[in-house]
């Protein structure tokens, strides 16, 4: 094996094995994936109605989900990082249990908040509004998963960078709001996007609870992934075609992240 | 008077009273964990006292009575109190310029005048051609100008200094403190610092904080050359004796020694008296000097200290700063009683309890 860097890294071969085990691991099943596809009927297979319908409904849907992520994920980061009050731990490992919950459990648990005979769906169907097994189901699904991943990186970014900065800018005479406007958010904006690109991967991978509280009917609540799994009994060629569509752009997403991720630190020990 | 603060915070057994006249600037010093960080963050807004009042140019900043009352407190941002720290604490993602415009910014000026002003302070600080450049290519010495700048662009009718010079280079801290001294000349400020240097070249008054207390406050020549805590004796590098005259001698205090034959003391018999006396002009024998017109305290040598082209002997009771070839003569003597002499001419003797200064409360 080449040596990667001229400096003594103590790392023992057998980690060195297992590691690469582990990377055989991941990356052997998108291989088999990827040898199992059928080139020729590609483009046909990803472009047929059905599997554009999933992909525009797929985007678009885990696309508003980022956005409630981000105006509903910044302030609850920036409030679990910068404020200190009674509970804050506990309602933290709360907000963060869609990390850890099943998919379909989040699913059954929104439908008996937002279903017809759920805490809050009541009151929606007196407004006229009806939920579950709509588009809007599928968005409020994936905000329920995606949330905790934005929540999560920003708030550790706001940890790392500390609030001296936001200090300064208070004592030179700068409002709550100026200061996070012109000092917080610039400060932490690549930890916002990182968390935002991984909110979207996240709501673009949702299968579990979309399936549970929403439904899949195609055009309106059944996405990619759902799209994918019914085809996997009747056409797997399109279910295979479709499944490399999801790996590529997840690809996309990881890359995106790495890069916007990165700098924040630099920055932030540049300055000091 | 422009500003007055009194202070309690018990959780870190502070308790402080400080005032600042318009245009004066205000030393504080003290050792680590005196309480010098709690004052500044306490006047700036970034911490809350349990107990206290204070005022700048009439406006309450703080006003939080021990029991009924109501409480008031004023936000950091709109108390007219500018925070400088021992780091630049410039935002990485603003132009030098920008950084400077924040403070002008944020009081309501548009983005023309706010560079105006920043372009001003810029050169007030000789920084000017760094406007363009990002924090992150300053170095140390430019970026704590910068702060500077940033911090009276801001038009503070209070400016606080926690250590401003204590993390940038020996080589670069004097023009930082030259350009200090210019632009804190007729600016009310508050100065914390570890360096009797500062205190004397940017402060009209000194404050000494111990463990939460003001220990001693006079002009800077006043507390470093007739020292009240062992505190500002060791800053100004000074022996500080404190005992109760008897006759012409000095009974310590805290050694059991007596200092015998002291020159005309300035007390009473019985009253407390305080002696300073640098350790270059105390010499060490192993016998006790027959010289009659030397003051001489016998003490254990505890040991000795090179100290570049001198060596320092430490005892129980003072130091002294003997020659390196009369240290090697001194080396056995080493744990054992020897005496400390000095002539009348280089002590200062003071009453402890002098009415000469303003006495701390």
């Amino acid at each position: 094996m080449q040596p990667a860097s001229a400096t003594y890294t103590g790392v023992p071969r057998w980690v060195l094995a297992l590691a690469a085990i582990g990377a055989a691991f991941v990356l052997l099943p998108l291989l088999a994936m990827v040898l199992r596809v059928n080139w020729a009927e590609f483009v046909p297979l990803i472009t047929s109605e059905s599997s554009v319908a999933a992909l525009l409904l797929s985007l678009r849907t885990s696309l508003a989900a980022t956005a409630l992520c981000v105006i509903f994920g910044v302030p609850m980061a920036l409030v679990l990082a910068r404020t200190d009050f009674w509970g804050q731990k506990v309602l933290r490992s709360l907000v963060l249990l869609p990390l850890v919950l099943p998919p379909v459990v989040g699913g059954i648990a929104l439908l008996y908040t937002f279903g017809r005979r759920g805490l809050l769906g009541q009151s929606f169907e007196v407004l006229g509004i009806d939920i579950a097994f709509s588009t809007t189901a599928v968005v409020i699904a994936q905000t329920f998963v995606a949330l905790p991943f934005l929540v999560l990186s920003l708030e550790g970014a706001l940890r790392t960078a500390g609030s001296r900065f936001e200090a300064v800018g208070a004592t030179l005479g700068a409002s709550p709001g100026t200061v996070l406007r012109r000092i917080t958010l610039p400060l932490v904006l690549p930890a916002v996007l990182s968390g935002a690109v991984l909110s979207f991967a996240r709501a673009l991978g949702e299968f579990g609870a979309t399936l549970t509280f929403a439904g899949s009917l195609q055009g309106s609540t059944r996405t990619l992934p759902l799209e994918i799994y019914l085809q996997r009994e009747t056409d797997p060629d399109t279910a295979v075609a479709l499944s490399l569509v999801l790996v590529i752009v997840a690809i996309v997403i990881v890359s995106l992240a790495h890069r916007t991720g990165a700098p924040s630190f630099r920055r932030a020990r540049g300055a000091s | 008077m422009t500003f007055a603060a009194d202070l309690h915070v018990a959780r870190r057994d502070v308790s402080l009273r400080l005032s600042v006249a318009a245009g004066e600037t205000v030393a504080v010093l003290g050792p680590n964990g005196a309480g010098k960080s709690t004052l500044l963050n306490a006047i700036a807004g970034l911490i809350r006292p349990d107990t206290g009042h204070a005022e700048l140019n009439g406006t309450v900043l703080f006003d939080l009575p021990a029991a009924g009352g109501r409480p008031v407190w004023r936000p950091p941002h709109r108390r007219g109190v500018s925070l400088l720290a021992q780091e630049a604490l410039l935002f990485p993602h603003l132009s030098v310029l920008d950084n400077v415009a924040f403070g002008p910014r944020s009081a309501g000026r548009s983005a023309t005048r706010a560079r105006e002003t920043a372009s001003h302070w810029l050169r007030e600080v000789d920084a000017e051609p760094l406007a363009a450049r990002r924090p992150a290519e300053l170095s140390g010495g430019q970026a704590q100008r910068i702060a500077v700048a940033r911090a009276l662009a801001s038009d503070p009718g209070l400016l606080l200094l926690d250590e401003p010079l204590a993390a940038l280079d020996i080589s670069v801290a004097p023009a930082v403190r030259r350009m200090l001294r210019r632009v804190l000349a007729d600016r009310s400020a508050v100065i914390v610092t570890h360096d009797v240097l500062d205190a004397y070249t940017l402060a009209d008054r000194v404050l000494i904080l111990e463990h939460g207390r003001v220990v001693d406050e006079g002009t800077p020549a006043e507390v470093f050359d007739r020292p009240r805590s062992a505190f500002a004796a060791g800053l100004a590098g000074l022996n500080l004796l404190t005992g109760i005259r008897r006759g012409n001698t000095l009974s310590l205090a805290d050694a059991a020694a007596v200092l015998e034959n002291i020159p005309a003391p300035p007390v009473v018999e019985g009253a407390p008296l305080s002696l300073a006396v640098r350790p270059a002009a105390v010499s060490v024998s192993a016998a006790l000097p027959t010289d009659p017109a030397l003051t001489s305290v016998r003490a254990e040598l505890i040991d000795l200290e090179p100290r570049g082209d001198f060596v320092r002997a430490r005892s129980t009771v003072l130091a002294a700063d003997v020659s390196p070839r009369e240290a090697a003569e001194l080396d056995s003597a080493v744990g054992f009683p020897v005496w400390f002499s000095f002539p009348a001419g280089a002590a200062t003797l003071y009453p402890t309890a002098s009415s000469d200064r303003v006495t701390p409360s």
